[in-house]
This record gives C-alpha cells, sequence and structure tokens, in this order.
C-alpha cells in the first residue's frame, strides 16, 4: 500500500475508534457524569459547598465565593459530601477519590490529607467525641484522631456505606446499603447490636426519644426501639424511601422518589399521605420553626405551615434538587444541581420563597 | 421507546439472573452475556457465514485477476467486483446487517451493565425508574464483590509479596482476548487496503478496550473479557479457522507473500 493511501485508512481507523469511545462513553450515562449532588454545611457566616471538582465557601450575606478548594481541578478528585465545620479552624471533606481532606476553615488551605481505602465517600464526615467519623463506599466507617491523623478505630459493615452515622454520647448508630442498622460503640467501634431490614438504607436514620426512624428501599418507614432494634411500627409507602425522616410534635414527615410526601404518627406510625409533588423527593424534610419545606428533583421547593397541608409558596428554581437544605435565622440555603444557568446554592427568603441571591461558581 | 425496548428488558433480566445465581454480579455478567450471544446466534451465524464467503471469493483466481488487471483504476476494479459477486450470487451488504441489527443489543448490554452496578447516587436514582415492580428492590444494591474484585471500581490485583503494585489482570486479559476476538472476527484480506485495515484494527481495537478495562469499573471488564472469550468460541466452532490467522507473526508472513 502506498503511503497515502495508509495514512488514509489509518486516519479513518481511528476516527473509527474515537468515535465508538465518544459513544460508549455517552452511552453510560452518569458514570461519566455528575454522579451526586451539592453536599452543603454552614456554620454562622459561611456555607460550604462540596460540588464535583471543588470545595466551596461562599460568604451567607453576600454569596460571594471566599474560597475554593483545589485551585485548580486536580485528576480524579471530586466532592459531593457534606463538609464538616469543626471548633479548631478546620473543614473536613471526604472526596470520591477515597481521600479525607483537612482544610484550613479561614483559607482553604489543605492542612492534611488522610486516606482511607480508595472507594469513593458520599457520606457527611461526623464527630464523635475527640473523633472524626468517616463512612465510606468500601463498606467501613473509619474513626481517626484529626491531630494526628492515627485511625483509632475502624467498623466493617456488610456493604457501602453513603449515610453519615448518627452520633450520640452513648452510641453510633449507622445505616447501610447493606440493609442493616449498627449501634455501634463510639469508644471502640465494637458492635453493640444489629438489625436486619431486609432493605437498603441510604441515608442517617433520625433519632426521637427513644425510637430510631429509618426509610427503606422496601417501600417502607420503619420505627425502631433504640435499644436492641425491635421493630416497633413500619409504614408503607409506594416507592423507596431515601432521605431521613423528620419529626415534629409527634408527627413524622417523609417522601419518597415516586414524590408522594406523608405523615404519621410517632407513637403508632399511623398516617397517611398528604400530599402529591411534581418529582421524586430524596431530600429531608425540613422542619424549622412553624414551616415545612420539601424539595423535589423537578426544581421545586414548597414550603407549607404546620396548619395547612397545601403550600404556603412554591418556588421552581430549575435545575434539581436533591440535597437536604439549610436554614439560618429568616434565610433558606438551597443546593441546585443540573441548572440550565449552572447555579449550584440558592438563598431564599424562609417565609416568602423570595431570591436573595444565587450563587454560579466562575469557571 | 430506546429505554423501555431494549435498557429496561435488559436490566431486569440481568436483575433477575443475578437472583437467581445467588446475587453474583460476576457470573450473573458472564451468563447474561452468554444469553445475549445465544440470542443473537443466528445474526452471528449469518454475518460469519457471509464473511467465510468473502473470504473464499477473495481466494479465487479470478477475483485476484481482478486485483491486477485493475490496481490502477478503483472505479472499473469497483465495477469488475460488483459484476462477480452478481455472478457468484453474492450480497456484500449481506454480512453488514445482521451487524447493524446486533449493535443496539451489545450497546443495551453495555449499558444495562453500567447501570445496575450504580455506583453512586445519581445512577442509583436513575437505576430505580428502570426496575420493574415484579423485581425485588431487595437486590438493590447488587452485591459488587467477585473473586479478589470490586466490580464498581478499576481493577488491581495486589499480591502479598509486592503489596504496593496493583496488577491489572483484567485489562491484560481485556487486551488478549480483544487481539484473538478482533483478529477471528476480520480475517486477513488479500487486498492490500483490506489487509492493513485489518491489522489496525488488531492493534487499535484491544489497546481501546484495555483503556477502558483500565480507567472503568472491573464490572465492564469482566464483560469485555466473557464478549470477547465467547466470540472467538463462537468462531472457532462454527467457523473453524485455521491456527495461522490467529498468530499474528504467521498471518503477516501470509499476506506478505
Amino acid at each position: 500500500m502506498n503511503k497515502p493511501s495508509n495514512f488514509r485508512y489509518r486516519k479513518s481507523l481511528i476516527a473509527l475508534l474515537a468515535f465508538s469511545a465518544i459513544f460508549l462513553a455517552g452511552c453510560s450515562g452518569s458514570l461519566f457524569g455528575d454522579s451526586s449532588w451539592p453536599g452543603i454545611s454552614a456554620n454562622e457566616d459561611n456555607i460550604y459547598l462540596a460540588f464535583n471538582q471543588f470545595v466551596y465557601s461562599i460568604d451567607t450575606t453576600s454569596g460571594t465565593e471566599r474560597w475554593r478548594f483545589p485551585l485548580e481541578p486536580e485528576r480524579g478528585v471530586t466532592f459531593f459530601a457534606p463538609p464538616l465545620p469543626t471548633e479548631d479552624g478546620l473543614l473536613i471533606v471526604g472526596g470520591y477519590d477515597g481521600v479525607v481532606y483537612g482544610l484550613d476553615i479561614e483559607t482553604g488551605a489543605e492542612r492534611w490529607r488522610f486516606e482511607v481505602g480508595g472507594d469513593i465517600i458520599v457520606g457527611a464526615p461526623v464527630i464523635s467525641d475527640e473523633l472524626v467519623l468517616v463512612p465510606s463506599a468500601n463498606g467501613m466507617l473509619y474513626a481517626f484522631e484529626t491531630a494526628t491523623r492515627k485511625l483509632v478505630w475502624q467498623f466493617e459493615a456488610r456493604e457501602a456505606l453513603w449515610s453519615s452515622p448518627l452520633v450520640t454520647e452513648d452510641v453510633i448508630f449507622l445505616s447501610s446499603m447493606d440493609h442493616y442498622i449498627y449501634a455501634i460503640n463510639p469508644a471502640n467501634g465494637k458492635l453493640l447490636w444489629e438489625k436486619d431490614l431486609g432493605e437498603a438504607i441510604v441515608d442517617t436514620p433520625f433519632l426521637q426519644d427513644d425510637t430510631l426512624l429509618v426509610g427503606t428501599f422496601g417501600n417502607q418507614v420503619l420505627a425502631l426501639n433504640v435499644r436492641g432494634g425491635a421493630e416497633r411500627w413500619s409504614f408503607d409507602t409506594e416507592n423507596w424511601v431515601w432521605g431521613t425522616p423528620s419529626v415534629r410534635d409527634g408527627s413524622v414527615f417523609f417522601g419518597d422518589i415516586a414524590g408522594n410526601l406523608y405523615s404519621a404518627s410517632l407513637d403508632r406510625g399511623r398516617g397517611q399521605k398528604i400530599d402529591q409533588l411534581d418529582g421524586t423527593i430524596t431530600a429531608s424534610p425540613l422542619l424549622n420553626g412553624g414551616w415545612a419545606y420539601f424539595l423535589t428533583e423537578s426544581g421545586t421547593i414548597y414550603a407549607k405551615k404546620a396548619s395547612n397541608n397545601s403550600p404556603e409558596w412554591q418556588v421552581p428554581l430549575g435545575g434539581a434538587l436533591y440535597s437536604t437544605p439549610i436554614v439560618q435565622g429568616n434565610s433558606l440555603f438551597v443546593g441546585v444541581t443540573d441548572h440550565p444557568e449552572n447555579l449550584l446554592l440558592v438563598k431564599l427568603q424562609a417565609e416568602t420563597g423570595n431570591r436573595i441571591w444565587s450563587f454560579t461558581p466562575r469557571q | 421507546m430506546w429505554d423501555s425496548l431494549i435498557i429496561n428488558p435488559m436490566i431486569n433480566v440481568l436483575l433477575m439472573v443475578y437472583d437467581f445465581l445467588g446475587n453474583n454480579f460476576g457470573v450473573a455478567i458472564i451468563v447474561f452475556t452468554g444469553l445475549i450471544r445465544l440470542i443473537t446466534l443466528p445474526l452471528t451465524a449469518k454475518s460469519m457465514r457471509s464473511t467465510q464467503k468473502m473470504q473464499e471469493m477473495q481466494n479465487t483466481k479470478k477475483w485476484k485477476a481482478i486485483q491486477k488487471k485493475y490496481k490502477d483504476n478503483k472505479q472499473k476494479l469497483q465495477e469488475e467486483q460488483m459484476k462477480l459477486y452478481k455472478e457468484i450470487g453474492f450480497n456484500p451488504l449481506g454480512g453488514c446487517l445482521p451487524t447493524l441489527i446486533q449493535f443496539p443489543v451489545i450497546i443495551g448490554l453495555y449499558q444495562a451493565i453500567i447501570r445496575v452496578m450504580a455506583s453512586s447516587p445519581i445512577s442509583l436514582l436513575e437505576l430505580s425508574d428502570h426496575i420493574y415492580d415484579f423485581v425485588p428492590s431487595s437486590l438493590i444494591p447488587i452485591n459488587s464483590n467477585f473473586l479478589w474484585m470490586d466490580l464498581g471500581q478499576p481493577e488491581r490485583l495486589f499480591l502479598p509479596f509486592l503489596p504496593n503494585i496493583g496488577i491489572p489482570v483484567l485489562t491484560i486479559l481485556v487486551v488478549i482476548t480483544s487481539y484473538f476476538s478482533t483478529k477471528i472476527a476480520t480475517p486477513v484480506s488479500p487486498d492490500s487496503s483490506g489487509s492493513q485495515m485489518t491489522k489496525m484494527m488488531g492493534v487499535y481495537m484491544p489497546l481501546l478496550m484495555g483503556y477502558l478495562a483500565y480507567t472503568y469499573n472491573a464490572g465492564l471488564a469482566v464483560y469485555f473479557v466473557a464478549s470477547n472469550f465467547l466470540a472467538v468460541l463462537q468462531n472457532v466452532l462454527m467457523r473453524k479457522p485455521k491456527l495461522d490467522e490467529l498468530l499474528p507473526s504467521r498471518s503477516k508472513a501470509k499476506s506478505k507473500s
């Protein structure tokens, strides 16, 4: 074969292979795209937002970016777990690279990094006494000292941990994708008891008095005795329950991924569907004062008053709303995914839904 | 339409196979790939017969004479080739159609495996839209442990005496099996342009597959290995190729001669 012809064939073959690669990559959907939603947390002055390649510190008053970490995207490093602000000036955040980063909360400078198993970190780290607890999708809960990064203990579940542990003085409660709820001794990480709920649990349990409330993929919310995990009642839903249930005045509120909103009594689990929202509900209901806020994948935020089932206001923000919002005083902070204008965070007036500012990261 | 006709049935059958096999997703991928190969067997057989016929034709004296005579006149060469096709009743597109029909099935299979692994929150939410009511939700999430691998992560094997070096065993297997499956599916053509194309495919395709296997989930790599292995097996059983069709040095020598 002569040279030009050889070159032409080589070029067309490379084009064919490149097309195949792009086509296959495109076909795999979210494997190569955003794989989660913004993780948000706050202290008095700042909102901390972890999304994709950066962790942002955002001024709560003005909505401006104070810093971001890292300054430039790092290959293979993405963040989605809500960051943890600590009292000793750190912001601790888990990455999808299986690394926990300790950042200076004022500047965003990296103070340390600690590798925990290599699998993605979806759940927010939490503090238990002097230890930081980090759940990993490799099924391990790691407890380490922040000062020395010494691993003090680790607990192994049967499957991925995507939720934050719920920490009390005597017990750490851990829900897992392996269908189990675990109660763990915070001093040494030893198992106190475990309960098989038969279906995956993706979010953190809610503790009210001596009752643990858990939503499962078995289309149920279960109430368990905090000592031993015996079932007190169960409530059937139409579809998977993703977010943590919330409680106010003896009533439990929760949504399912079919967009149904429910309320049940805390003592006996008797209740009903109270509304049909416009899309999948993954965020936990946010109950604040006399208000309740519900978010949907379709991008709408609903605000209801305790006395009334119909919304006081509802605002379509665009994009998709998956993360549980944060309330501070009279303001509501809502993380947004897939927004057409690339908004990541919106601050709303909590009683009216009026937008105060929105945060779009600079490119 | 694509989801309801191709993806959803595949995802649910894959989940049922996974359930039937005692929640072993690695074996489920292999068995499911085998099932799909079985279903598409008539199309594959037709395509193979066409390739074989083409190969036989290209070895005839008449074909070679045409190639030689019109090597500097491409248009005339094509006309003569078409005449020859008509003469012996060969449809040059006969092998393409079955391959084209299989293509969506292969893409669907690939997508189904990726989606069922659902290793992040958004992919899990997306998966929930595809699962039929009669498939038990207790199967979710799938158990991604298979042999030494986590099927949701890129595969590396750490040996006790090499604790810091991860050996990409599956990637190596993907490259080797891709080489053989490409080689056996695209036999060396006597005409030089086809031969060049075949040789390049034999080099670039395994490298591309190897790159994907090295970078993405091990589940995908298991599918590549299973698919390649079954493709080779199918070819061996149906076409009975000679060993020298598969070996690089001999086929090179042959193509030169």
